[in-house]
């Protein structure tokens, strides 16, 4: 009891005698667990994608009437992406050195995933204008489905990393974010080849 | 009784005619393939995903921690 008769401020300190230090970022640790999902639903839908391809009558794939794949394009866009990935990686090296030595490779990253983006987007026209759509037939449908969710995911990534960007160009970001953007396009970098692979091969 | 104990054992000693499981009969190769294929990749990949992280995380709370011990270690150690 205090002097005027009230009970003094109890406060639950924490105890100060146990140093307590975050192992993983939040936002590495959120991004992990999301691409963690993500690369269960991609595999559910490559999984459906290589029954369906395996129970073609006469074994034939891509059925025949339907467009082919623009393969040796499509590989050229694939060396860009897997390049996008190679300047991410290099701008996390950097931002751990000096985050104002990331700004270069970083913009390289980016400007080569739009680049990617706006290929298949031309691609997709071509498709498109020769008859490919989601309703003719298994083969689009899978098609479109597959490269067009991975399609969906690049371009959620790059409006990522424009606002990463910004926060790395006022000095604000720090090094669980860039982990966290670094990760989510790595997974949206090497899922590419795999679906190449599987979709064009 | 003798009837059933006998389906039973017709069913388990012949899945294929039984076609007990979605590849046991009536696909081609390249269905089991991809069947069998897409089973294991669907099975075994989460469990990867799981311990991967796990480990992930274990790693990191090992290199955070082993400083902080032999700094708690060596403070004890120093006069009052």
């Amino acid at each position: 009891m205090d002097g005027d008769g009230q009970q003094p401020l109890r406060v639950d300190a924490p105890d100060m005698s146990m140093e307590q230090r975050q192992v993983v970022p939040n936002a590495l640790l959120g991004t992990m667990i999301f691409v963690g999902t993500e690369i269960m639903f991609f595999a559910g839908m490559i999984s459906a994608f290589l029954i369906s391809k395996a129970s073609t009558p006469g074994g034939i794939w891509p059925p025949p009437g339907q467009p082919r794949l623009p393969v040796e394009a499509t590989a050229l866009n694939t060396v860009a992406l897997l390049l996008s990935g190679v300047a991410m990686v290099v701008a996390y090296h950097q931002f751990k050195k000096s985050p104002s030595k990331a700004t270069a490779p970083f913009l390289v990253s980016a400007v080569l995933g739009v680049f990617f983006v706006v290929f298949q987007g031309f691609e997709w026209v071509g498709l498109l204008d020769h008859g490919l759509t989601m309703s003719s037939g298994p083969f689009g449908a899978f098609f479109f489905l597959i490269v067009g969710t991975h399609a969906l995911h690049a371009v959620i990534g790059l409006g990522i990393l424009a606002k990463v960007f910004v926060l790395l160009r006022q000095g604000a970001l720090n090094l669980g974010g860039m982990q966290a953007l670094t990760l989510y396009w790595i997974f949206v970098v090497l899922l590419w080849p795999i679906l190449y692979w599987q979709v064009y091969l | 009784m003798n009837a059933a104990r006998v389906l039973l054992v017709a069913f388990l000693a012949s899945p294929t005619t039984a076609w007990a499981c979605a590849v046991c009969g009536g696909f081609s190769d390249d269905e089991k393939g991809a069947y069998i294929g897409t089973t294991a990749l669907l099975s075994f990949l989460p469990l990867g995903l799981i311990f991967g992280g796990v480990y992930y995380v274990y790693r990191a709370s090992q290199t955070h921690v082993t400083p902080m011990l032999e700094r708690t270690e060596s403070s004890d150690r120093s006069p009052q």
